[in-house]
């Protein structure tokens, strides 16, 4: 259900210069959720590179925008494996670690807003604000895409080994 | 008398080798910052010149010495990178208004932010390792959240005229 409706969210579609079929570039949740699930540098599964700043304003824009899109499905999707494991450990170990780890991903999620405002008030053309936005969005969810993945690898370990 | 002033000697030996060393130390991560492409290659940079100038765990308990010095040098990396996000935000929310009048309230409001972020996200994973006695990891974390502010805050001064 939650892959059907990350799908929903984000099955986005954008196209380059128009002129070049090969730049066609689609922008999908999924990619991004088996690439930072197979790759070891998350850093490789940003989309963001794919908005060439060479095309047309509309189109980065869009392309930003659907990145940010992407990456946020994908922190829904592993934040949905990750919670299961942690009501576990406090089943186990009685920690607290839902509450905490909720306390912190509203922080961060606060903290994610507030910076990418700035970047987007701080655009040198009115026009590309949203864009620059968009790509904060992007560079702050796939840094915490790497601290969840972690999470989960070292919650599912302890689990296993107790 | 002969003997007060050999203590005395030794004791201002003692500071001044302290004093230097501190200095370098002080001097590690700036330096290291501005000689870097990227900010946060330098994190861990006073940590391990800190551990260095430690002497090794001799006593009964080498664990309890060797987290003594884990938890000793972290703080001290921590030190460095807060003094410099400290001089980075100043410098960057007294000239970002110039070109932007909105900028510095909204710097403002996220600095606000990443602090209640920072301390939310680095007590959590404490309180998991905290169950393997690993009491150092809230301050490494404050270290390593604080070295990606900075880059942060490096990155925006970058492309503000």
């Amino acid at each position: 259900m939650i892959r059907a409706l990350i799908a929903a969210l984000t099955v986005l579609s954008v196209s380059g210069t128009g002129a070049d079929a090969a730049s066609e570039v689609l922008l999908e949740a999924d990619t991004v959720i088996t690439c930072v699930d197979e790759e070891p540098d998350i850093q490789t599964c940003v989309p963001a590179p794919l908005c060439d700043p060479s095309w047309a304003f509309f189109h980065r824009q869009a392309c930003a925008e659907a990145a940010a899109a992407a990456v946020n499905a994908t922190l829904i999707h592993f934040r949905a494996r990750l919670l299961p494991l942690l009501d576990q450990l406090d089943a186990a170990l009685d920690g607290g670690f839902a509450a905490a780890e909720a306390t912190a991903h509203d922080a961060w999620l606060t903290y994610r807003d507030a910076n990418c405002n700035v970047d987007r008030s701080t655009s040198l053309d009115t026009i590309g604000a949203d864009e620059a936005r968009d790509t904060c969005y992007v560079q702050h969810g796939i840094r915490r895409l790497a601290v969840i993945r972690g999470d989960i690898d070292r919650f599912a370990f302890k689990l296993a080994a107790d | 008398m002969r003997q007060r002033l050999a203590i005395l000697r030794a004791l201002f030996a003692v500071a001044l080798l302290s004093f230097a060393a501190t200095a370098r130390a002080q001097d590690g991560i700036a330096a290291c910052v501005e000689a870097a492409s990227e900010v946060e290659a330098c994190l861990g940079h006073a940590y391990n010149a800190c551990l260095g100038t430690l002497p090794p765990p001799e006593d009964d308990d080498p664990m309890f010495t060797w987290k003594e010095n884990d938890r000793f040098c972290w703080a001290a990396e921590t030190a460095q990178w807060d003094a410099l996000l400290n001089r980075t935000y100043g410098d960057l929310i007294s000239g970002i208004g110039t070109t932007f009048p909105d900028a510095p309230e909204q710097l403002r409001r996220a600095q606000r932010a990443w602090i209640v972020f920072r301390d939310a996200e680095c007590a959590w994973p404490s309180a998991f390792l905290r169950q393997n006695d690993l009491h150092n990891v809230e301050i490494a974390c404050t270290a390593e959240l604080t070295a990606e502010r900075v880059a942060r805050l490096v990155h925006m001064g970058a492309f503000i005229p």
